[in-house]
């Protein structure tokens, strides 16, 4: 006899996905209204990146910052460049943009004007924006090369050779470091196209479903840290002290969570106590 | 000749002076190399272009053969012109913050950063649904799952000190020895397969015909 | 704020919604958002190339004799050099032509064989090369001085890890599935094993802090070899091969697992991101 307890697991196995969906809804959205203000740690990938940045020193060698992503992947990687840019306007360092995507070229822009503007940072200065280059592998490499042999203007067309920050900087013997965030294997590139032939130091910025993909390159040091989707940034902001868009999702994505591992766990216990159920039926006929 | 070796034998030579240069640090070689970067950077850039010639073409026959959702295509034909009439004739198409940009920014960034988030719905739901631990195998991956899923957000740190350590571990360890074995495998792969397309033994990119 | 702003944030907002409609089901709203984000990408990398690419390194060289703000000679090797390649890159076009189609092999040949060549030393470099240093350095420094380790974390870390280790391992050599088992048999292999695993353990730990080897070193260099091992199709699974590769499984489940759980979190990242767009919209109103 099939008990009422079999039936109703049988039932809820069945449920429209719909009610789901909005379970999800209502949970993400309830911490924005009433954030429950849980604290993140800092973990060491993110911690070594946090370092390499600082390391850098004011008004000296710039950062390279390669804006990788596009819009699909912006929610888990803007907090990121957003967090990176006002670390360095804040300590002095200056830094030139680029991107390897052409959808990066707005992403990039948006992401600049913002920080610049926060910061007061001075265009040609503090920063300069290279724009976009085709064919990955190739721009890396002939950014090994000569970094006017690839952008010979800046993305508003200045050559550059008239822009300030861009004296004496010749190819990546003159640029400490390197990070580039991207939602697709952008930084694999820049690893295997700027840190090996060339000894470059790259840092990597990704979503979460790429981060865990990179751990060897961290292992062995051809990554000098990571952030790893929206958590990663949200841990950079910690660092900086300036708690931006990554540390208010926190909240929801804890929640989220707790909800996902109790399907999983509901979906489980529905399973095997309607399974026991059909195999008694089965031996029965 | 032209129309099979003349390709093959380009293939070759592009393919074999790129894997060498690497090796040969004479300035002569050097100038080359860095020519053919460009020349590789300027056939991306054309060969990127001849998917929005595709693009055009499917939704022209659409329209034209009055397909029964022709009206979508002139929407995609709406956002194509609006796009390309903002960035090529707009006066400040150039600056930043111009109708282009707003553009990009407000139609392109919200309807592409929604569809990726329409995922979170489905992997909720997929959890759910076929996630089950009916194997040893798949009980271990679940498990794992759940440690870092906890282990990677606060209200894990809150609830026990051990479950972010686990998931360290669970990052550091066994999750490193395992994709470390599969970037050497997976990279041994991509140079057996660039060999083959720069020896001729791999010919799919010639596409069919004679 | 701006009107302006308020007004294209809000068109944002409307498309926003327009693609959530698609949860409820299929229906004209998200595929008008659809295929206007088609159109409208395809037109903005195709204005991105020209101006980052095309005009400053064909365009403008060819006809405006102008190169990064160097003026180039008509006929000069410059010149020539953003001529041939812009030509071969018009070969490419050569496909909507059947009858001459095949030229446009030429430009792919060269292009699909430089960017080939180009990629097999770093790859081999990064991947292969140095993941190999990498994964036998611990044991170098098995003879060596050994590492210094934070003994808490060590104990935390090891004995977690051999537990799980330990009902993992001892299910797998035993080929037996959960499904097919009593509660109370799982029970009885999980306790046993734990036992297995806190022996190991102890063992491990002992030597671990005799500074003779770290458990964490032994464990990668274990689950490396026996990934390898599981994804080597040429020799058949048996004997020590066989029983390497199924450790190689632990460890592949493992890091799926890993993979798994984070890509629901990037997943829920992307949704919240839209969510507080949603929510910093709705505050515009406020402030």
């Amino acid at each position: 006899m099939a008990s009422s307890m079999t039936r109703f697991f049988e039932r809820f196995l069945k449920i429209d996905r719909r009610w789901i969906f909005l379970a999800i809804a209502i949970a993400v959205v309830i911490p924005f209204f009433a954030p429950l203000g849980l604290p993140v740690d800092v973990t060491p990938p993110v911690q070594r990146l946090y370092d390499a940045v600082d390391e850098l020193e004011a008004g000296g060698a710039p950062l390279l910052l390669s804006i990788d992503y596009t819009p699909a992947t912006s929610p888990e990687l803007e907090p990121m460049s957003t967090a990176i840019l006002r670390h360095v306007f804040e300590k002095g360092v200056r830094v030139i943009v680029m991107t390897l995507h052409p959808a990066g070229y707005g992403m990039a822009e948006s992401a600049i004007l913002r920080a610049a503007e926060e910061a007061g940072a001075e265009y040609g200065e503090d920063l300069v924006y290279l724009g976009f280059q085709p064919g990955t592998s190739a721009v890396i490499l002939g950014l090994g090369v000569n970094i006017t042999n690839v952008f010979p203007e800046d993305a508003y067309g200045t050559p550059l050779s008239e822009i300030p920050l861009m004296e004496g900087i010749r190819n990546y013997d003159d640029i400490p470091l390197l990070i580039s965030l991207a939602g697709w294997s952008a930084s694999e590139a820049w690893v295997y196209f700027a840190h090996q032939p060339y000894g470059q130091r790259v840092g990597g910025g990704v979503t979460a479903v790429m981060a865990t993909d990179l751990y060897p390159y961290l292992d062995s040091g051809q990554l000098v840290g990571l952030l790893g989707g929206m958590r990663g940034a949200a841990e950079y902001e910690v660092l900086i002290g300036r708690p931006g868009s990554g540390a208010r999702g926190m909240d929801s994505q804890s929640v989220i969570h707790l909800i996902i591992i109790l399907l999983i766990v509901l979906g489980n216990v529905a399973y095997f106590a309607t399974r026991r159920q059909r195999k008694l039926a089965g031996e029965g006929t | 000749m032209l129309r099979r070796r003349l390709p093959l034998l380009l293939c070759f030579i592009a393919g074999l002076f790129m894997a060498v240069q690497y090796y040969v640090p004479h300035h002569s070689v050097q100038s080359a190399y860095e020519t053919l970067l460009l020349w590789l950077q300027t056939l991306l850039a054309f060969a990127f272009l001849l998917g929005t010639v595709s693009l055009i073409r499917v939704h022209y026959h659409k329209i034209r053969n009055k397909a029964a959702d022709r009206g979508f295509s002139l929407v995609m034909f709406a956002g194509l012109f609006a796009m390309l009439g903002l960035g090529f004739f707009h006066p400040s198409h150039h600056a930043p913050g111009s109708p282009f940009n707003l553009m990009f920014l407000n139609v392109q960034v919200p309807i592409e950063a929604t569809m990726f988030s329409l995922l979170a719905f489905y992997v909720a739901s997929a959890a759910f649904r076929a996630f089950r631990a009916r194997t040893l195998e798949a009980t271990l991956l679940l498990v794992a799952a759940a440690i870092v899923m906890l282990g990677r957000v606060p209200i894990g740190e809150m609830i026990s000190s051990t479950i972010p350590e686990a998931t360290r571990w669970i990052l550091e360890v066994p999750n490193l020895a395992a994709k470390r074995g599969i970037m050497i495998g997976v990279g041994l792969g991509m140079m057996a397969t660039s060999l083959k397309i720069i020896l001729g033994i791999e010919r799919a990119w010639m596409g069919g015909g004679d | 704020m701006e009107f302006s702003t308020l007004i294209w944030t809000t068109i944002g907002v409307i498309l926003t919604l327009c693609v959530y409609s698609f949860l409820y089901k299929d229906n004209p709203f998200y595929k008008f958002a659809e295929h206007l984000v088609v159109g409208a990408s395809a037109g903005y990398y195709l204005v991105i190339y020209y101006y980052n690419f095309i005009d400053p390194n064909v365009v403008r060289p060819v006809f405006q004799l102008e190169h990064g703000g160097q003026a180039i000679a008509l006929g000069g090797f410059e010149w020539w050099m953003a001529l041939i390649p812009g030509l071969l890159g018009l070969l490419l076009y050569a496909r909507f032509f059947p009858k001459i189609a095949w030229v446009g092999r030429w430009p792919l040949g060269i292009y699909v064989g430089g960017y080939a060549g180009l990629g097999i030393s770093p790859v081999m470099q990064a991947r292969v090369i140095d993941q190999m240093r990498a994964a036998s350095s611990p044991l170098a420094s098995i003879v060596g001085p050994g590492e210094v380790v934070d003994p808490f974390a060590a104990v935390t870390n090891t004995a977690l890890g051999f537990v799980i280790f330990a009902v993992m391992t001892y299910f797998l050599l035993a080929k037996r599935h959960l499904g097919s088992r009593g509660i109370a048999a799982m029970i009885g292999v999980i306790a046993a094993s734990a036992v297995v695993g806190y022996g190991g353990y102890v063992v491990l730990t002992a030597l671990s802090a005799a500074n003779v080897v770290s458990t964490t070193s032994i464990l990668l260099v274990v689950g490396l070899l026996g990934t390898l091992a599981y994804f080597f199709f040429s020799l058949r699974h048996t004997g020590l091969l066989g029983g390497l590769a199924r450790i190689g499984i632990v460890f592949l489940m493992v890091g799926f697992g890993a993979s798994f759980g984070y890509t629901v979190m990037s997943r829920i990242s992307l949704l919240i991101g839209r969510v507080g767009f949603l929510i910093d919209w709705i505050g515009m109103f406020s402030s």
